[in-house]
């Protein structure tokens, strides 16, 4: 229930940034309800991968789209 | 063209949605995944892998061949991003102080400086450990990235700690090279690819496994800390042209 909220959440919200950062919680949810299931290996995958190194690379990523933006 | 497209997005939802019921439930004995290789890997797989972490001795020894695709994925994925962003990589210098990042505080530097240490510990247990433990290669690889990322997030990515891009795309197709050796290695030694059993050390077959594992493993774990800092370096360095623009 709360990844659906949060995979709209990160749909609508109006500013990327946010956007980015809803979607690491997604990940975490995800990785909580992996873990839940018993699938130890995916969701330390997912929590390791999903919440922070995408969440980074999606941040970096940004800040170089700004600085185009703004030239 | 925006109706059609939410239209069959709907379509594809419902037919989605339906087979969803039809699906066996968790942990189903009786499911056509858990009825054809599955018992043997449960029955045989600590035995015969040395592996008490079942996942990794189905993905590091069963399925090696498939990992294996897997690694040369990432680093083939590393190898496109080195050429989408960094075209003119080699001739590009790190301008110091040109990327201060906005955040980054005494506080957080003491706080970083404290779980730096630990962090890479850990991440070198679950490399090792992976084996007994849910972990891995490709978890630990990534803690061992995401230590090395946070340090440059903290103190802004002109600082000289842990490998440059350079250094980073070496670790990475070493990885891949130590993947890929290791299965050539037991091909030498009579085995099939990727057939650790036979290499000649004075272990029971299992325990040669479990090396062979580990070797691998650590392939893996170089192959993504490799790719992923290279991505991150990548991504946050300074452009000498786009200054000039």
């Amino acid at each position: 229930m709360l990844l659906i909220v949060c995979a709209i959440a990160a749909l609508t919200v109006r500013q990327l940034i946010s956007a980015v950062v809803i979607f690491g919680v997604f990940s975490f949810f995800s990785a909580i309800f992996f873990a839940t299931l018993g699938a130890l290996d995916v969701a330390f995958t997912e929590a390791a991968v999903g919440a922070a190194v995408t969440t980074v690379f999606f941040v970096s990523a940004l800040f170089r789209t700004r600085k185009h933006e703004s030239q | 063209m925006k109706k059609t497209a939410g239209l069959i997005l709907i379509i594809a939802a419902a037919i989605l949605f339906r087979a969803v019921d039809t699906l066996p439930t968790i942990g189903d004995p009786q499911s056509p995944s858990a009825t054809h290789v599955s018992p043997r890997y449960i029955e045989n797989g600590p035995k015969e892998t040395g592996a008490a972490n079942m996942v990794t001795g189905v993905l590091a020894d069963y399925r090696g061949f498939d990992t294996l695709g897997e690694t040369t994925v990432i680093f083939t994925a590393g190898l496109a991003c080195l050429l989408l962003l960094g075209a003119t990589w080699p001739n590009r210098q790190a301008q110091p102080d040109s990327m201060e990042w906005p955040f980054g505080s005494a506080v957080l530097e003491a706080a970083v400086r404290f779980a730096t240490p630990f962090m890479l510990l850990f991440a070198t247990y679950v490399v090792i450990h992976g084996h007994d433990t849910p972990g891995g290669g490709f978890q630990g690889g990534v803690l061992y990235a995401t230590t090395l990322i946070l340090i440059k997030l903290t103190r802004g990515t002109s600082i000289k700690w842990g490998p440059s891009p350079q250094r980073a795309l070496l670790i990475a197709s070493s990885g891949v090279a130590l993947f890929a050796g290791i299965g050539f290695l037991s091909l030498f030694f009579g085995g099939s690819y990727l057939d650790y059993g036979v290499l000649p050390l004075p272990f029971p077959s299992s325990t040669i496994r479990t090396i062979g594992t580990l070797g691998i493993e650590i392939g893996v774990a170089l192959t993504v800390a490799g790719v992923l800092l290279l991505v991150f370096e990548m991504l946050t360095a300074w452009h000498e042209k786009e200054d000039s623009q």
